[in-house]
């Protein structure tokens, strides 16, 4: 038989026959039968945490109250470091991503004791390309497992979690976790995901995805190297792999025969031949059990630690034990494989195949026999018998699942916020509402709008202007029917409502100073009536006062619980002092009020600036303005796309989940003294001006070590950066805008590799036929085999005359470094296809 | 008029369409429903004549499409409740807006809110016979008889003039709709006269003015119209203590509902308003 060693043979690959369709599908079927039932189970795990932790069912996330692994749930941020963070500041970002934080605690926790479980049998973000790789041949593939990965890995890692916060670079950008969820997120229909495939940054980490997953060897590149999670994952790991109670993948060196299949298979490249001895480097090893089912001597398992600590001898730091113990290979009590042992058992093709496991195949039918003696049955029946009961445990165990989940599904359709209005406060001193009290009082313009002159009488008294009457502000309604002129409402006018600091008319004469300074000031504050809204639509760019501002609620409706409680603790707390209903009605009621926050939640207020700046129809009519001068002209993309680029931040997905830490639109663009002065950047004055964005940035419970030092680019980390949208080709094809972005010239080389990889090996993988049985990959593949495998490295070329000194060599060279240090090396039959042969 | 060819022959597919339509008019239709529905009766059995054929003819022509504007990007000001159209709709709204009144400026919101309980032909109907009961209708189109407007007056269903805005029992208590979608309506020897939009009729007209030219359109729109009047009932026809169209109490009203209605000093000042055609001042409503 050729050598797997031997490009040669893939010269002799019969090419002329294409494959059919049929004959694809039956050889697919063949190979995925041939699978180990333990990594059936585990690829199933991994589809099936697909579908609770990804778009569009979101189960888990959903369940955890996070709109998909951003957010509440992140488990990538919480642990970086900013220049000069405080523990307030740390604290602040774990209560961010709260249950995410339980959620790693939890995954270190059983990686502690049982090895890095999450990242081998559940997390989908390494799941899904391990799972897309091994459809594909492995020939046409990156083999990336030789690298040193530990070194690369928290390389990256300190880089990631220390140097790029020092230097201020934002994880959300660099997150590329994330593009697994988008990508489920995008075929279920969600904008966002969409917007991220095709944006300049989503493009890279889509290449990314096919070259360090789909077309990697096994498709674990990513979990080697660049995740964050897997990072500490491996670490504890590690640490816990020294306890003698901890179950992790071990090699017992005495059974251990050279044969290199577990190195092979091993898709983290965690395990490496040293001196013919499987070697797990435990840094990366995921548990996977994929080289315990591919051990025929029962070397390799997840087991906890062997009981002898001292070896006979020691080795190029590998332990020799003196005596060679047969165990059983699973143990009666072992707590993981035991579920996967039913398993096991259900597929009888597989006890077929698991010849080389004659323990466990004794060690079941004794088993069985000794039962089936109790209840005086044979040992097929018993065996069956066991099988309907597994069976039987498992589908009970699934129902009971999408029960609990559509159970909770069903709660959230049925959950509906209460209503609550408060009592009237005032009447009706012009009587006007003896008409428009009357519901129903409709009817459609010339300009076809349905307008109605009804007001609800209840809401208005329990509106913020329920205690202004009426003619304070539509001031000369004297006639029938009124003049629309008569009607008109000026917001600077001062009304009947007396401030009490100061006993004067209340106006609301400073907000319209400070609005007509504003960025918005062009807009209305005055001459509304309720015929000219759509006017004031076709004509005006800038928003009015009511654009944004319509009469609501005093309290507000999800607010008056609260209110209503608190409204009656204080008669005892402001009671003790202030005492009397007059008191109480008047301002105990106004100052609660205050107390209870803003009437407007941010996802509320977020909604507020999206209806106007997410509407590219509206935008287009608006214009630039060029700080300090009247040059004007058309919005550049970056302005048009605002709102898209924002909702694909951290700040906006957090609000989205209801979480307050997020910033919406204001937090930024106006806080707290700011209110309607909103202003452009380049602005001194405007909140987001540079000068003024570490104090912006630091206010209450957001990035408070943003002012204490002189972390520039953390602050002016852009959160409208234009690589999130989506790339127009033809506006974006000269070379500014091109070369603004580094991510355009990394697609430039990502994408036309990520097509040609993606071409080629569905070509090699289907269409085929008579592929060697073990295959390397074309790039890396050697070295793998020389770093990984222990074999000697492969001759680069031979001359004639140094061809003949080589070939009496050619007996040695297959096991000359093995056979003297090896100990058993006598024992070992080496496997035929594992012996790297000369050229001839 | 001189008689041409083409003349004869719209005329002659005028009258064939109308036999045609009335053929299938008399398929749809119950026989029964066909005796008992004089407004039916009237439609079919209308005599068209040419000036009214013009003049529609005319309308027809100024017709155009009306794109009802609602959810403004900038919403109003103030809260107002959520009309919900009813299922009992007349087949009238197939070709009106609705709501539908919107040329006179004084009593165009008065109206259409009336609208939402008072059936079109309750007010538009030319009343040639004096046999015209007026009865609240349900939204299945059944009558709601004395014992029922009470009965549903007790299960406190629904609210008023007001309707949406009621939330308190004691608001519902105000108003005399006996349930939501109620609309008060004439009846024909127990029968309601009135059309709805999903009946088989109503169906077939649908059917029959999709398919039909200008001229056709003109002639159906004469003969669904001659059985009505152009301007409905004077607010003060039932807004008044002398009046003897409505039976108060057959529709369910209590004393002071009664009271409030006749009393009512609102229909008096539309009135007024619509009589000197300008505005008027709005301290006239203190009589």
């Amino acid at each position: 038989m050729g050598s797997s060693a031997n490009p040669a043979i893939y010269s002799k690959i019969d090419r002329e026959t294409m494959i059919s369709v049929q004959q694809i599908i039956s050889d697919k079927w063949t190979q995925t039968k041939a699978i180990p039932d333990v990594q059936k189970f585990r690829y199933a795990l991994i589809i099936l945490s697909c579908f609770m932790f990804l778009s569009p069912f979101l189960i888990i996330p959903t369940m955890l109250d996070s709109p998909d692994m951003c957010g509440k749930l992140c488990m990538r941020r919480f642990y970086l470091y900013f220049a000069a963070m405080t523990w307030d500041d740390v604290l602040q970002q774990m209560s961010v991503a709260s249950t995410g934080v339980i959620f790693m605690g939890i995954i270190l926790l059983t990686t502690f004791f049982f090895g890095r479980l999450w990242c081998g049998y559940l997390c989908p973000m390494g799941g899904l390309p391990e799972l897309v790789s091994r459809v594909f041949n492995d020939r046409l593939k990156i083999d990336y497992r030789p690298l040193p990965q530990t070194q690369i890995r928290y390389g990256y890692f300190s880089v990631y979690v220390i140097l790029m916060p020092s230097m201020g670079i934002s994880a959300c950008t660099l997150c590329n976790f994330i593009t697994i969820p988008r990508i489920f997120e995008a075929f279920s229909g969600g904008y966002r995901g969409l917007a991220f495939l095709v944006s300049s940054v989503g493009l890279v980490n889509l290449c990314l995805l096919f070259l360090l997953g789909f077309f990697a060897n096994k498709g674990r590149a990513y979990c080697q190297f660049m995740c964050p999670i897997g990072a500490i994952d491996g670490l504890v790991n590690r640490a816990g792999a020294s306890m003698p109670f901890s179950r992790r993948i071990r090699v017992q060196p005495e059974r251990c025969t050279g044969c290199k299949k577990c190195a092979q298979v091993c898709m983290t490249g965690s395990i490496q031949m040293k001196d013919n001895i499987a070697i797990v480097d435990q840094f990366s090893c995921m548990s996977c059990y994929d080289c315990v089912e591919s051990c025929e001597w029962g070397a390799i398992d997840w087991i906890t630690k062997p009981v002898h600590h001292d070896p006979v001898r020691k080795k190029k730091g590998v332990e020799f034990f003196p005596t060679p113990e047969w165990v059983a290979v699973h143990p009666e009590d072992n707590f993981f494989v035991k579920p996967v042992k039913l398993l096991g058992n259900l597929s009888k093709s597989a006890e077929q195949n698991k010849v080389s496991e004659p323990n466990i195949k004794i060690a079941a039918s004794h088993k069985l026999a000794s039962e089936a003696k109790k209840d005086n049955k044979s040992p097929q029946k018993a065996l069956r018998a066991d099988q309907s009961d597994t069976k039987k445990k498992v589908r009970t165990k699934t129902l009971s699942a999408w029960f609990i989940s559509l159970m909770l599904f069903g709660s959230m359709l049925t959950f509906t916020p209460n209503q609550s209005l408060a009592a009237a406060r005032n009447i009706d001193p012009d009587g006007c509402l003896v008409c428009h009290a009357f519901s129903g009082l409709q009817y459609i313009d010339k300009e076809d709008v349905l307008r109605s002159a009804s007001i609800n009488e209840k809401h208005y008294y329990s509106s913020l202007h329920g205690s202004v009457p009426c003619r304070d502000c539509h001031r000369e309604t004297r006639a029938y029917p009124h003049k629309v002129e008569n009607t008109e409402v000026d917001c600077s006018a001062a009304c009947h409502v007396e401030e009490p600091s100061v006993g004067e008319a209340y106006n609301h004469q400073f907000v319209v100073d400070e609005f007509n300074d504003s960025i918005h000031g062009a807009g209305w504050s005055k001459g509304f009536t309720g015929g000219n809204r759509l006017e004031e639509i076709n004509s005006e760019a800038n928003p009015s006062c009511r654009w944004c501002h319509n009469n609501s609620l005093y309290i507000a409706e999800h607010k008056m619980a609260l209110f209503q409680a608190e409204f009656k603790h204080s008669d005892e707390a402001c009671g003790n002092c202030h005492q009397g209903d007059v008191w109480r009605g008047q301002f105990g009621g106004h100052i609660l009020s205050r107390l209870l926050g803003a009437r407007w939640s941010k996802q509320e207020s977020v909604e507020m600036c999206r209806d106007c700046h997410d509407d590219q129809q509206h935008m287009q009519d608006v214009k630039q303005k060029e700080f300090n001068t009247d040059n004007e002209q058309p919005l550049d993309k970056r302005y048009l796309g605002v709102v898209k680029s924002y909702d694909m931040t951290l700040h906006a997905r957090l609000i989205e989940a209801n979480v307050d830490e997020g910033a919406s639109c204001i937090d930024c663009h106006a806080p707290q003294d700011y209110n309607h002065g909103i202003r452009q950047d380049e602005d001194p004055k405007s909140p987001t001006h540079t000068a003024q964005l570490g104090k912006t940035c630091g206010t209450v419970a957001c990035h408070g070590y943003s002012e204490n030092t002189n972390i520039t680019p953390f602050i002016e980390t852009d959160m409208h950066d234009t690589d999130w949208l989506m790339p127009d080709i033809l506006s974006d094809w000269d070379d500014t805008n091109f070369n603004e972005s580094g991510w355009n010239w990394l697609n430039i080389i990502l994408i036309p590799a990520s097509i040609l990889f993606l071409i080629a090996s569905i070509y090699w993988s289907f269409f085929i036929k008579n592929k060697p049985k073990t295959i390397y990959s074309l790039w890396g593949g050697e070295v793998f085999k020389t770093r990984m495998l222990g074999m000697k490295a492969k001759k680069k070329k031979v001359t004639p005359k140094e061809k003949k000194v080589a070939k009496p060599k050619k007996a040695p060279t297959t096991e000359t470094t093995t056979s003297k240090e090896n100990t058993k090396a006598t024992v070992k039959p080496a496997p035929e296809q594992d012996k790297p042969s000369v050229e001839d | 008029m001189k008689i041409t060819n083409n003349n004869v022959s719209l005329s002659i597919r005028i009258l064939l369409s109308i036999i045609f339509s009335h053929s299938l008019i008399a398929i749809a239709e119950n026989s029964t429903e066909k005796q008992a529905n004089p407004y039916i009766l009237n439609i079919e059995t209308a005599t068209v004549n040419k000036k009214d054929l013009k003049t529609a003819l005319a309308q027809i022509q100024e017709i155009r499409e009306v794109n009802i504007k609602e959810n403004l990007a900038v919403q109003a000001f103030h809260f107002r409740d959520k009309i919900q159209t009813d299922n009992n709709q007349a087949f009238c709204f197939q070709c009106h807006t609705n709501p539908p009144h919107r040329k006179n400026e004084a009593s165009r919101t008065f109206q259409n809110m009336h609208a939402r309980f008072i059936d079109c032909t309750t007010c538009h109907y030319k009343e040639k016979n004096k046999n015209l009961k007026y009865q609240w209708l349900d939204k299945h189109n059944e009558s709601i008889t004395l014992s029922t407007t009470i009965q549903n007056k007790a299960l406190m269903n629904s609210g008023g003039a007001n309707t949406e805005a009621m939330q308190s029992e004691q608001d519902r208590s105000l108003s005399i709709i006996p349930e939501k979608g109620a609309k008060i309506t004439a009846f024909y020897k127990n029968k309601p006269i009135n059309i709805l939009i999903n009946s088989p009729f109503s169906k077939n007209l649908e059917e029959k003015w999709l398919k039909a030219n200008e001229g056709e359109k003109a002639h159906i729109k004469v003969t669904l119209h001659q059985a009505l009047k152009n301007k409905g009932t004077q607010c003060k026809t039932c807004h008044n203590d002398q009046q003897k169209l409505l039976n108060w109490t057959s529709l369910g009203a209590s004393e002071e509902q009664i009271l409030s209605i006749e009393k009512n000093p609102i229909p008096r000042f539309i009135d007024k308003a619509n009589e000197h055609d300008k505005r008027i001042q709005l301290n006239g409503l203190l009589e």
